[in-house]
């Protein structure tokens, strides 16, 4: 009865008329959506994948950009690594291995995409021995392989630590074959084409294995890809399987896949149209899409049987716009509020896919809907009315009925049991979350049996290892690696190395120099070492280069000998690893090497520490805002914190949950589970707010025992649809778990967890809250938008304020890290020269000298620059007033001495690069400080610089026109903890690129005052740099006023 | 080196001296290659080796003293052909030709000093009043050489003249008294050179100048200069001879008379940036110019106001973008000509290759004749002290024209600087 009364009801309403008039106009609506599915669809073709590994990071990290560097200079690739195995008693020092070798080496440089130069292996090397010229090179394999040869090789390999463990393993039970890649990107092809090859290979008694960073990186986006590609489309059908056992009907079966097919295609055409492509996580948004999308549909299917069912004389376009009018709400609370915890993603992830699912997750709620809410009632009324069996006959549904049945028993008998269940989940998942451990290690997504990890785990227990991690040594000068102090710090610094239980191997140079240092000695064990003499040192490659190939150095040595690389080889890649070796390190490199000759970390593990790294910082951040969107558009839909409070229960529970499982069960939070936490969010919310919504409908005046019948009638109902929500996503993704490849199976398990947690949390906990507490929320009618806008607002800002306060103790850090720096003593005038060099990205080089003024006029700081040299810019001179008032624009004038004149310019133009060199007007008139009402400062955290200590902090522009003024759309100061001037300054550009670094070389003390004796700055686009050598600074000098005038200028100082 | 002992007496004699006898001495010089290739004639304009030295002695008491000097060799010599006598020249100012193609020249040579807050430069030097580039309103207290017309950086056309300047600040004001004994007017090349603007109907040599007295008819000025609410001020006024001659036919005597006359210059600048754009204004009045009207044969005596307003942009990274109108109206005017004439000009700049390179276009459009100078150059620095040049300079109109006179005279110029 109560039900008949409301569906009456409903005919007064608004939205009944609404959706009368939609159906009415059914023809426009269904075109409407046709032509954005099919215009946005149609663009489907272009989009573009990306199943790159690199993709998830940030292309201007800092680490990534200069290991690309260091790949450049000495031509590394991430390579395919093959190993011939015999576990025989000669291991491969046997004909047949060696032939074995020489044959894969020779039909590798015909396999596309590999590097023909770039192949490494006994049939590539030499070994350098003594003989009676001095030094003989000579390739290993070099001629027939007799036993004398063969023991030849063997002896060699022994006695050239170079390639024992790196080449040939220390037992001689396996050697490698080393093929670099042309093109990373086609990594999955050219293993595939490899291990085709090597079933033609005549492998006799040898194992063949094939791994490497290359084939690891390459070939783990495609595995994911595609299991995951095959698997969707199962879900697909399993979903449309539960549909059609949950209304007994065609077109419940039939429209929500059109509703799925509708949102993908105009999401994913939205993508392709503005650019975005497919990532490897984007199949997680394609789950979401489908989950979100059958959700929508199931509750609207479910209040459209449900309403013929209660009134079968209802009208067809009656019977719709009765449940449109009944449901619209909960669907439109649902999509804002899963548009909102997707959108949170966008600003607090720094991986760009991450980023772009959350834009697009949120697009796609969005799309599906409207599409839910317009074309659903559209197609609907193109078919008669036909109640569904599964609500004629209810008693049909037993199975539901008696799950549903049981849980609403628990819920309503024992609410305090329930309470406290949910509350002990909550803990453990609590004390599991906390167990999360962040690490990524590509390997270990591949099943154990998988080729490539067998391959991997062989050829890493033999060897010293796949994964490497590099150094690399810069000298001031060409040749100075040859400089005996460098290399003798070079030795050390592999010592050092070879002492971390992490590190199985080195090579570098050195190695090479002791080789041949030895086998100019007849080979004398005692001379492998390294000699006294750069001369010597530079005769011993003359010598190789008489019998070697010179590029045999390439990998280890620049061509002009000036920067040189040492290679450590790990046994395994993860990032717990990179964690414990990066910053040991990062120290001694910092001891070490922190004068003239300078020593940089780089190779894909470091890259890895540095960027998951980040993703463990801004992770948590990323999942609470999410939580807080959610929360905020939960108050705000439903005018009540209290029903925000609520709706974030399962939200929160599956989240929370998630991470417990993830800790418990030892699932490392890495690149791939980042998003999961997203996904829960996505999808549990709907449940909250259904039942929420359901749970509205109780009426006040309730009695225990009525308003146990009541909410027994929503499990009924409500419930039902939740029920079959939950069926369909967690057995359609379910479905994942049959995957071979490991994370999908943790994705499917983590995504059928947690929309149970959020089905069993909606359903036991919120009625059994409303039971016990009896929120005013649920019986009272929605309280007011604003009313719940302004305590939001209070909220957020007791919220801001707290943070600030807690962030208080720390801001003073940051903010007196810059006020300390703004307040160093400059002096009240300084007088000195400048010496500019501009180099070019060709090496070109030009030198300007210049005579500079500074003087304080009360807080007017004015600077005067004569130019002196050479004789085709002398004259030219600079004028500036800065004032104290930062809204008041600096005053400058420019003389030229082909004018005569002394000319205004405009000085609107901060960004603007000084007179062609690599500083904008701004630096050269801030002197190492900066103007700390242009940023935002954050401190990043401490580090070394040449050996001093520094704060890192990270100054970003406060608004879009600051940052455009500036030019720059960050900066990274590493400024000096003693004398308050930054060492080092990082600087991206407005769009977000790697723009400069400068570099403040000599900070010295004159007349009492901290000054940068040199200053470079390094352009990494135009690959331009200038140095500013500051001479004659006197700090004392009288500088007369009248040199600050306009006038001053063309008569010069 | 007769003529530097003069002023070396000339300033001890006004008692700047004495000189300390501790001083520093630096030398720069700029060797220049400049050649151009007129295309219509298919022959070499000119091509020059130029050294341009400069001493700079500074003394223990402040003082500095200046000297630079242009030694020039043209191989071609049709700029100034053979040697000539240098008629607009004030005897003290003229060049030294030891030969056809070499000219010799002290620039400039000028003593800077303090006296308490007052600066004097005395010497001979350029002096340069008003914001305009390249059009004169008020920058006419130096002439100018028409040598190679307008084509040279301004700098190289002004022709320094003896002379005295001091800078007295007066609380936010500047004032700035001038004083040039040095009569030198306007230098137009005789006729048979390439960018000869005299007339020449009586045949070669037939010019007669009658230039003013250096001392006795010297010009004195009076500016003053203050910065006030981010403007850039000036208020100027000149007594003068007016540099640019008046040219009559004097049939009798078979020759062309240059005469020149007496004028007070009164005039004001003002300019101040807005964003990225600044403004810059020149306004000045003279109390009397003189035309000759052909048809007529009489000479017309006419107060003349002119003004410049530019336009200087630089909001795009690199560019350099400067507008320019000059308009001048004569008060008094024969009947069928023009009250006022204008001209625009428009400048692009752009630097390259962290300003390594530098391309500009210039074009000059006189719009009462419609006819316009189009100046291109590239100006590459090769290295600290090289840079290389090559440029165009293309004249458009009638031949009856300020810039058409020139159309053959366009040109090709390529060009390098050595410095050291």
């Amino acid at each position: 009865m109560a039900q008949e009364i409301s569906t009456h009801g409903e005919r007064h309403t608004r939205a009944y008329g609404f959706f009368l008039r939609v159906i009415q106009l059914r023809w426009l609506t269904l075109i409407t959506a046709l032509f954005m599915v099919v215009g946005l669809g149609s663009q489907l073709g272009t989009l573009k994948k990306n199943t790159q590994a690199d993709a998830f990071i940030d292309e201007n990290e800092p680490a990534l950009v200069y290991r690309k560097a260091v790949e450049r200079i000495f031509n590394l690739k991430d390579p395919l690594v093959l190993a011939v195995a015999n576990s025989g008693e000669k291991g491969i020092y046997n004909r047949e291995s060696l032939e074995l070798v020489r044959w894969l080496t020779n039909a590798l440089a015909s396999v596309e995409n590999i590097d023909p130069q770039g192949i490494t292996s006994l049939a590539t090397e030499s070994n350098i021995e003594g003989d009676t010229f001095g030094m003989e090179v000579r390739e290993f394999l070099d001629g027939p392989l007799s036993d004398a040869h063969i023991a030849w090789i063997k002896n060699g390999i022994r006695h050239f630590p170079l390639y024992e463990g790196s080449l040939v393993a220390a037992d001689g039970s396996m050697t490698l074959v080393i093929a670099e890649l042309l093109d990373q990107e086609q990594a999955e092809a050219t293993y595939q084409a490899v291990t085709t090859l090597i079933e033609q290979a005549p492998t006799g008694s040898n194992d063949v294995h094939v791994a490497g960073e290359g084939a690891v990186v390459g070939f783990l986006s495609e595995y994911i890809d595609r299991d995951a590609k095959r698997l969707n489309p199962l879900a697909a059908l399993i979903i449309t399987a539960v549909l059609v056992v949950a209304f007994f009907s065609l077109r419940a079966a039939l429209i929500p896949n059109l509703i799925v097919l509708g949102t993908v295609a105009v999401t994913l055409g939205a993508m392709a149209s503005s650019g975005t492509e497919f990532f490897v996580i984007t199949n997680g948004l394609i789950v979401c899409m489908i989950g979100i999308a059958v959700a929508d549909s199931i509750h609207i299917f479910s209040e459209y049987y449900e309403t013929q069912a209660a009134d079968p004389s209802l009208q067809r376009a009656d019977a719709i716009a009765i449940s449109m009018a009944r449901i619209w709400r909960p669907v439109t609370l649902t999509t804002l509020t899963t548009a909102a915890g997707f959108l949170a993603l966008y600003p607090t992830n720094d991986m760009p896919p991450m980023q772009f699912f959350g834009v697009f997750g949120a697009f796609a709620v969005f799309v599906a809907g409207i599409l839910s809410l317009f074309v659903t009632p559209s197609l609907l009324s193109f078919v008669k009315l036909k109640p569904s069996r599964a609500f004629k006959h209810q008693s049909n549904q037993r199975q539901s009925r008696g799950i549903l049945k049981v849980l609403s028993h628990v819920a309503l008998e024992h609410p305090r049991k329930v309470l406290g269940g949910g509350m002990l989940v909550a803990a453990i998942s609590l004390v599991g979350a906390t167990k999360v451990i962040v690490n990524e290690e590509r390997i270990e997504n591949f099943q154990p049996y998988e080729a490539i990890y067998v391959a991997d785990k062989a050829i890493n227990r033999a060897m010293d290892g796949t994964y490497f991690l590099d150094v690399v040594i810069e000298t001031p000068e060409a040749e100075g690696i040859y400089d005996p102090g460098v290399l003798s710090k070079i030795n050390e610094l592999q010592t050092f190395l070879e002492q971390q239980t992490e590190v199985h191997g080195t090579t570098s140079i050195v190695d090479y120099i002791k080789q041949m240092h030895k086998a100019v000695n007849e080979d004398d064990a005692r001379f492998y070492s390294l000699p006294d003499d750069k001369n010597l040192i530079a005769q011993l490659f003359l010598l190789y280069t008489a019998s070697g190939d010179p590029t045999d150095f390439e990998e280890r040595v620049d061509s002009q000998r000036q920067t040189a690389l040492v290679r450590a080889s790990l046994k395994e890649g993860s990032y717990l690893l990179s964690q414990s070796l990066v910053p040991k390190l990062e120290r001694y490199l910092q001891s070490q090497f922190n004068g003239e000759v300078t020593a940089q970390i780089s190779g894909r593990i470091n890259v890895d520490y540095h960027w998951i790294g980040g993703i463990a910082e801004t992770h948590l951040n990323s999942v609470i805002v999410s939580f807080v969107a959610v929360f905020l558009m939960a108050a705000l839909l439903f005018r009540s914190i209290v029903g925000a409070l609520m709706a974030g229960i399962p939200v929160g529970l599956s989240i929370l949950v998630i991470y417990g499982v993830m800790g418990l069960k030892g699932i490392w939070l890495g690149v791939g589970t980042s998003m999961f936490a997203a996904i829960a969010i996505g999808l549990s919310v709907d449940f909250a707010i259904h039942t929420i919504e359901r749970l509205k409908q109780l009426s006040p005046q309730s009695t225990d025992a009525s308003m146990k019948q009541q909410i027994a009638g929503l499990f009924m109902s409500t419930g039902r649809a939740l029920w079959f929500n939950l069926l369909a996503v967690a057995l359609g993704f379910g479905v994942l778990m049959t995957s071979k490849v490991p994370p999908l199976i943790n994705f499917g398990a983590l995504v059928a967890l947690a929309v149970s947690i959020a089905f069993l949390a909606s359903l036991l906990v919120l009625p059994a809250i409303v039971y016990i507490f009896k929120p005013r929320f649920i019986f009272n009618p929605n309280g007011s938008f604003w009313k719940t806008s302004l305590i939001l607002v209070a909220i957020l800002l007791v919220g801001t304020l707290a943070k600030t306060a807690v962030a208080s103790e720390e801001a003073p850090e940051v903010g007196q890290i810059i006020e300390q720096m703004n307040t160093r003593p400059e002096g009240t005038s300084v007088q000195r020269d400048m010496k500019i060099t501009l180099t070019d990205s060709r090496g070109s080089v030009r030198e300007e000298q210049t005579r500079a003024f500074r003087r304080y006029f009360g807080e007017t700081k004015k600077t005067v620059i004569f130019y002196t040299k050479p004789g085709t810019v002398a004259g030219t001179a600079f004028l500036t007033w800065d004032y104290a008032e930062s809204q008041r624009d600096d005053d400058q004038w420019l003389y030229l001495p082909a004018l005569r004149k002394v000319r205004r310019i405009s000085a609107s133009d901060r960004g603007d690069y000084f007179l062609g060199t690599d500083f904008t007007y701004e630096e050269i008139k801030k002197e190492s400080k900066i103007a700390a009402e242009d940023y935002r400062f954050s401190l990043l955290g401490e580090a070394q610089v040449d050996g001093h200590h520094t704060w890192k902090v990270e100054a970003t522009p406060v608004s879009a026109e600051v940052s455009n003024a500036l030019g720059y759309g960050k900066v990274v100061l590493w400024i000096d903890s003693t004398v308050w001037i930054p060492r080092k300054n990082e600087y991206w550009d407005v769009n977000g690129n790697f723009l400069k670094t400068v570099y403040a070389r000599n900070i010295e003390n004159i007349d009492g005052i901290w000054a940068v004796s040199e200053l470079e700055a390094v352009n990494q686009k135009t690959g331009h740099s200038t140095r500013i050598q500051f001479e004659n600074t006197d700090y004392g000098a009288e500088v007369p006023a009248r040199l600050f005038e306009q006038h001053a200028l063309k008569r010069g100082y | 080196m007769k003529r530097f002992t003069q002023v070396i007496a000339l300033v001890n004699l006004i008692g700047i001296g004495p000189f300390a006898s501790a001083m520093d001495l630096e030398h720069a010089s700029l060797v220049s290659f400049e050649s151009a290739y007129t295309h219509e004639s298919g022959t070499w304009q000119k091509q020059e080796l130029i050294w341009r030295p400069e001493w700079t002695a500074r003394f223990n008491s402040g003082a500095r003293l200046t000297l630079l000097g242009e030694a020039r060799m043209d191989a071609e010599d049709n700029l100034d052909p053979g040697q000539p006598r240098q008629p607009f020249r004030a005897g003290l100012t003229r060049k030294n030709f030891p030969d056809d193609r070499i000219d010799l020249e002290l620039r400039e040579l000028y003593l800077d000093h303090y006296l308490a807050d007052t600066y004097l430069r005395v010497g001979k030097q350029q002096i340069v009043w008003g914001q305009a580039d390249g059009l004169r309103v008020l920058d006419v207290i130096n002439p100018l050489s028409y040598r190679e017309f307008i084509l040279p950086d301004i700098e190289h056309r002004r022709i320094p003249l003896w002379s005295a300047l001091a800078e007295i600040p007066v609380e936010e004001w500047t004032a700035q008294i001038v004083w040039i004994p040095d009569a030198t007017v306007t230098e137009s090349p005789l006729p048979g050179a390439s960018y000869s603007v005299i007339p020449d109907p009586f045949g070669k040599g037939r010019l007669t100048v009658d230039r003013p007295e250096s001392l006795e008819q010297s010009d004195v000025g009076f500016r003053l200069s203050s910065f006030q609410k981010g403007w850039d001020l000036t208020l100027n006024y000149l007594y003068h001879t007016i540099d640019d001659p008046l040219i009559r036919f004097d049939s009798a005597e078979r020759r062309v008379l240059a005469s020149y006359n007496r004028s007070h210059l009164i005039g004001a600048t003002a300019s101040k940036p807005f964003g990225s754009m600044t403004l810059r204004s020149e306004i000045g009045v003279e109390t009397e110019k003189r035309f000759f009207d052909t048809a007529s044969g009489n000479v017309i005596e006419s107060e003349v106001a002119s003004y410049v307003l530019g336009l200087d942009f630089s909001g795009f990274a690199d560019w350099f973008i400067s507008g320019q109108l000059f308009q001048t109206h004569r008060f008094n005017h024969l009947s069928g000509t023009e009250r006022s004439s204008e001209m625009v000009t428009l400048l692009l700049r752009r630097d390259a290759f962290n300003n390594a390179l530098q391309l500009e276009a210039l074009s000059i459009y006189d719009v009462d004749v419609k006819d316009s100078l189009i100046q291109l150059e590239a100006e590459y620095t090769a290295a600290t002290n090289v840079v290389i040049r090559a440029g165009s300079d293309l004249f458009f109109g009638e031949r009856s024209g300020t810039f058409g006179q020139f159309r053959d005279e366009s040109r090709i110029t390529a060009g390098f600087t050595l410095s050291f």
